[in-house]
């Protein structure tokens, strides 16, 4: 979605308080409605990518702030949904790879993490309905994997474009969007047994 | 008094639960607020081991049935069965109920009794309601009425302090305030407290006489001038604290600042302790009399290496009262571990949710 | 019949595959209705992925989400403006009552600054369990303030002889085995004052009334 970007206006720019106070105040609601129309989309998208919300809610504050600061940079107002995206979802990646420590050029492999032996079948089952089957079948991927589908699937980022976000060559890229898939696919067919 | 028991808006089958839990609420028949509809939906009462935990969760909504705005309102929490001679309670600050008007007073409270107590009804009272002109109803058993008439004069203080702002350095500058003051709430040293009756001095403490530190605020009409104590670990033990009425008025009440320095060198607003006098004009008193007990904080024992102590507010004779200005507050010692008033607090907080054009449009309402 | 391997499939669903792999497993898909199936379904699974994932969290509370994280990016912005001022080249100030106006907002530009990285060094961060002050926090992090104080872990509470407590989560007092406890579940901006004679408040504001609203316990001295 296309949407204006409020107008930047700096301290020095600031005349007779009266005279500047009703675009001083458009500006301000133009910043509003900036953050109103996105934020649940970069929400969204940052918390697939990192699987906690505590962590995508500071990452979208983090993401609208570098936008705003920075939306001189945006050449093209038309783009600027897609150049947001691009600054979420860069946020969300340096994250995991601060805190998570994660190597976006290394591959997994196809094996699944543990489920906790205690959980029973009939536990297994109600956490799954508690918990929403997207967030179970993504929860199963690695954070490369999930990040390499969420930017190619969700974003409809090409191949190389995930590989240029990740820094990463394409052909790794591949493996980790096939991973990913192969994974999803086998949780749904074990849903579809339950 | 009149008394009321309100029906729980619940099945009549859950009723027999809420039985238990509902408090009792006792307003008098002139009361200027009217309870006009109550919901305690959530409320349980859950055994736990050897206790018995009652959480009760009441949304009132009580209607203005006198003939003014009411800017303040206090209610009384009791629980004789639970707690004997102790007692809670809550309070609106910052409200502007025009007459007629209804608003909401939401309560969480939970009791814990042990399961051999007979257990009995939460009671629900007033202790104060203030009006726009400072007059007051109610019985004022916990100083509601002082403690009301300081709140809504600093608040008036502070939309003052704001609008000049407004009005000298537009929006930009009001912002720039609002955030100043944001940036002061976030990073006070605010922690856990814990107060106790016993004294935590131990005899491996000796007590060591300390002279107060003494903050005089420019526009204060009584000035601290001189006071002492014995410290031991978190007591100061036989204050004397010496003020002076440097005004033309009686003054009939005061409350005293407590800022302390800890062992490990935080500085923070400790607390603060009331004096009731009968000053006149020119004259000087002793007003402390009682061993002071500081609070702990964050949860690990205190040791007081210096006080300083300040006047916080003043009420003279004729009701009037005194309260440090803007430019008092400026003062570095305070303005890093002085709360903000509750309207300060209101204010930047409906800007941080609305943003400035909300802040400026509650402004232009006073 | 040799079927492709998964990761090829997988790929061709999604339009990844090379043009040779593509052209072999096209090849294959016409003869083999198992493969087809198979390409079927990770096509599907493209759509559901995209379908679903437009949904929340079940544990998120969308609208009161929305408004605190819309308020800390003002605050982070306002801040960083403060922090543009203060740091503009000084050829950008006029003199006269503009100058000292300018003079001004960078004393407080400058204030913002030291106090925006004075919070890492209070220690209630670490007490407070409300996570909207953690939220704001690194808003103000989102600036990029360059200084830093040290982080202070605070002692193990006591637990004996405790009458009145207050904490991040409610205001309670204890007496005779019983305790009355005035909690403060949804609420902005805590600050707890103390009166030493026998009281103590914990103040916030109601997140869904707006209002100021100051929980007290008082207990009986002995």
């Amino acid at each position: 979605m296309a949407t204006a970007f409020p107008a930047q206006r700096t301290m020095s720019d600031r005349g007779a308080p009266s005279q500047l106070d009703a675009g001083f105040q458009a500006s301000q609601e133009l910043q509003s409605r900036f953050i109103s129309d996105n934020l649940r989309r970069v929400f969204l998208l940052i918390y697939r990518i990192v699987d906690n919300v505590a962590d995508a809610q500071d990452l979208t504050q983090e993401a609208l702030i570098k936008a705003l600061q920075h939306q001189d940079q945006l050449k093209d107002p038309e783009k600027a949904a897609h150049w947001l995206s691009r600054i979420a979802t860069n946020t969300a990646i340096d994250f995991l790879r601060r805190n998570g420590k994660v190597n976006f050029c290394e591959i997994d492999g196809l094996i699944e993490p543990l489920r906790e032996p205690s959980a029973t079948p009939e536990e297994q089952v109600l956490h799954n309905e508690h918990r929403g089957y997207l967030e179970e079948g993504l929860a199963g991927l690695t954070e490369r994997e999930r990040t390499a589908l969420v930017l190619r699937d969700v974003e409809g980022l090409s191949a190389e474009e995930v590989a240029k976000q990740l820094n990463c060559s394409k052909a790794t890229v591949r493996s980790h969007i096939a991973n990913a898939r192969i994974k999803f696919r086998r949780y749904m067919e074990r849903k579809a047994r339950a | 008094m009149r008394s009321s028991r309100l029906l729980a808006l619940v099945a009549a089958g859950a009723a027999s639960i809420y039985a238990a839990i509902l408090p009792k609420i006792d307003l008098p028949k002139d009361s200027p607020v009217a309870v006009i509809g109550a919901d305690y939906g959530d409320s349980t009462e859950t055994a736990r081991g050897g206790a018995v935990v009652v959480d009760l969760h009441a949304s009132l909504s009580l209607r203005n049935s006198s003939g003014r705005h009411i800017r303040g309102i206090t209610l009384l929490v009791r629980s004789q069965e639970v707690t004997p001679g102790s007692k809670g309670s809550v309070t609106l600050t910052s409200l502007d109920v025009a007459p007629g008007e209804a608003f909401p007073v939401r309560m969480d409270i939970r009791l814990l009794r042990p399961v051999t107590s007979l257990g009995g009804p939460l009671e629900l009272g007033l202790d104060g309601v203030l009006f726009d002109d400072l007059s007051f109803y109610g019985p004022d058993s916990l100083q509601s009425r002082h403690t009301l008439t300081v709140y809504e004069i600093e608040a008036r203080r502070d939309r003052r302090y704001y609008k000049a702002l407004l009005a000298e350095g537009g929006p930009a500058r009001l912002r720039q305030e609002v955030l100043a003051s944001l940036s002061r709430q976030v990073d006070r040293p605010d922690m856990e407290v814990q107060m106790t009756r016993a004294s935590r001095a131990t005899n491996l403490e000796p007590e060591r006489p300390v002279q107060f530190a003494l903050l005089h605020l420019p526009d204060s009409p009584v000035e601290p001038t001189e006071g002492m104590a014995k410290i031991a670990g978190n007591e100061a033990r036989t204050p004397r604290l010496e003020v002076h009425n440097k005004s033309d008025r009686a003054v009939r009440y005061l409350e005293i600042g407590w800022l302390v320095k800890d062992g490990r060198g935080r500085q923070f607003m400790a607390g603060t302790v009331p004096a009731t006098l009968n000053l006149p004009p020119g004259e000087k008193a002793q007003v402390l009399k009682e061993t002071l007990k500081f609070p702990q904080l964050g949860g690990g024992p205190l040791s007081i290496d210096s006080m300083t102590a300040f006047v916080s507010n003043v009420e003279f004779s004729d009701g009037k009262m005194w309260v440090p200005s803007r430019a008092d507050l400026g003062d570095p010692r305070l303005q890093s571990v002085l709360a903000p008033s509750p309207e300060e607090q209101r204010l930047v907080q409906l800007y941080r949710k609305k943003g400035l054009t909300a802040l400026v449009d509650e402004l232009k309402k006073f | 019949m040799k079927h492709p391997p998964q990761d090829q499939l997988a790929l061709f669903a999604g339009g990844e595959a090379g043009w040779f792999e593509s052209w072999s497993v096209r090849r294959h898909l016409v003869a083999c209705p198992i493969c087809r199936k198979r390409a079927a379904d990770f096509s599907q699974d493209r759509q559901t992925v995209r379908n679903l994932s437009v949904e929340l969290p079940p544990e998120v509370e969308w609208n009161r989400l929305a408004d605190e994280m819309a308020g800390n990016i003002r605050v982070g912005l306002a801040a960083g403006e403060a922090i543009a001022a203060f740091d503009r080249p000084s050829d950008d100030r006029t003199s006269g009552v503009a100058g000292a106006r300018t003079s001004w907002l960078r004393w407080n530009a400058g204030w913002a600054i030291a106090a925006a990285s004075a919070v890492f060094a209070a220690a209630f961060w670490l007490n407070l369990p409300n996570p909207q002050a953690e939220h704001l926090l690194t808003a103000l992090r989102a600036i990029r303030v360059d200084r830093a104080g040290k982080l202070v872990q605070p002692a193990a509470p006591a637990a004996d002889e405790v009458v009145v407590e207050a904490s991040g989560s409610s205001i309670q007092v204890r007496e005779n085995g019983g305790s009355l406890a005035l909690l403060h579940p949804r609420s902005d901006g805590l600050t707890i004052s103390v009166n030493m004679q026998g009281s103590a408040g914990a103040r916030y504001i109601d997140s869904d009334t707006g209002q100021v609203t100051i929980n007290r316990v008082y207990y009986a001295q002995q």
